[in-house]
């Protein structure tokens, strides 16, 4: 990681075009795959063999935890666009539970349907209408707290390793972060 | 009108210290944990006389999926961007 790199990063989240994030989270499990997922995270600066396992179980750890923030992401970013661009959703609840819903429309719904209904079908229900329940709200905390912790070992572990390759840290330890198996954060001093 | 003579305190910043010190992500996140907590107490806050009570309750929570689907491709984005180094 160098002042340049950095730049790169910036520029890149900058410039990305519409459409690059949705499609990269569908394509996660390729994207961000074992090598990938180690060079993200500032593993590959570590060649004692020593912390080998800590690290395969902090990348599969960060996999998991990528798997479910891209599936949540894909099945609100629909909803969130319409949110977004026209304000296109309606606040509505189902008639027999009293559940909290959102029903939005996109250029796929079909013009003479306003909304969905009874006879409507599953896959049209599910598109179209998301629930905003209290379940559904405990999900968005976990995957939220999911995020800022996979953005800090991120961020830290690269900071870390962009401050000793700068001479600024003399040490022969590296500070790094580590997803355990509860999807929480680990630091430790790793020798190189 | 000139901006020449606006100060702003990350000046001097290299590009490391606004990637790695500055940019502040997890300021969505704050976000999130407030609105989930007002969703908790808009019940209280909210009076059961205001005709639009159901609908401001209905839209405070989706807001905490929409500041959810920010926060998440926000990361994309930093993913996306740390994918491609390899590639230039």
């Amino acid at each position: 990681m160098t002042n340049d790199h950095a730049q790169q990063i910036l520029q890149s989240i900058s410039e990305y075009k519409v459409g690059a994030i949705p499609k990269f989270y569908k394509n996660i499990k390729t994207n961000i795959d074992v090598e990938n997922c180690k060079r993200i995270l500032g593993y590959d600066s570590i060649t004692n063999n020593s912390y080998d396992t800590i690290i395969d179980n902090s990348i599969k750890n960060t996999q998991r935890i990528l798997n479910e923030i891209a599936e949540c992401y894909l099945y609100h970013n629909d909803s969130y666009n319409a949110y977004k661009h026209g304000y296109r959703i309606w606040t509505a609840k189902e008639y027999d539970s009293n559940q909290e819903l959102i029903i939005y429309r996109d250029k796929y719904s079909p013009g003479n349907l306003i909304f969905p209904d009874i006879t409507s079908s599953k896959e049209f229900k599910d598109k179209y209408i998301i629930t905003t329940d209290n379940t559904s709200l405990d999900v968005i905390r976990n995957v939220s707290n999911y995020c800022l912790n996979l953005f800090f070992v991120i961020r830290d572990n690269n900071k870390e390793i962009f401050s000793h390759l700068s001479n600024a840290n003399h040490s022969n330890l590296l500070k790094l972060k580590f997803i355990n198996i509860e999807f929480a954060i680990n630091e430790i001093d790793c020798l190189i | 009108m000139s901006n020449n003579n606006i100060s702003y305190p990350l000046m001097n910043t290299t590009m490391t210290e606004l990637l790695y010190q500055h940019y502040s992500l997890d300021s969505i996140k704050y976000v999130i944990d407030m609105h989930l907590e007002l969703v908790n107490s808009l019940d209280n806050i909210l009076s059961r006389d205001d005709p639009l009570r159901e609908k401001k309750i209905s839209i405070f929570r989706y807001e905490v999926f929409a500041r959810f689907t920010h926060l998440a491709e926000s990361l994309g984005s930093l993913l996306f961007a740390f994918y491609n180094l390899k590639k230039r």
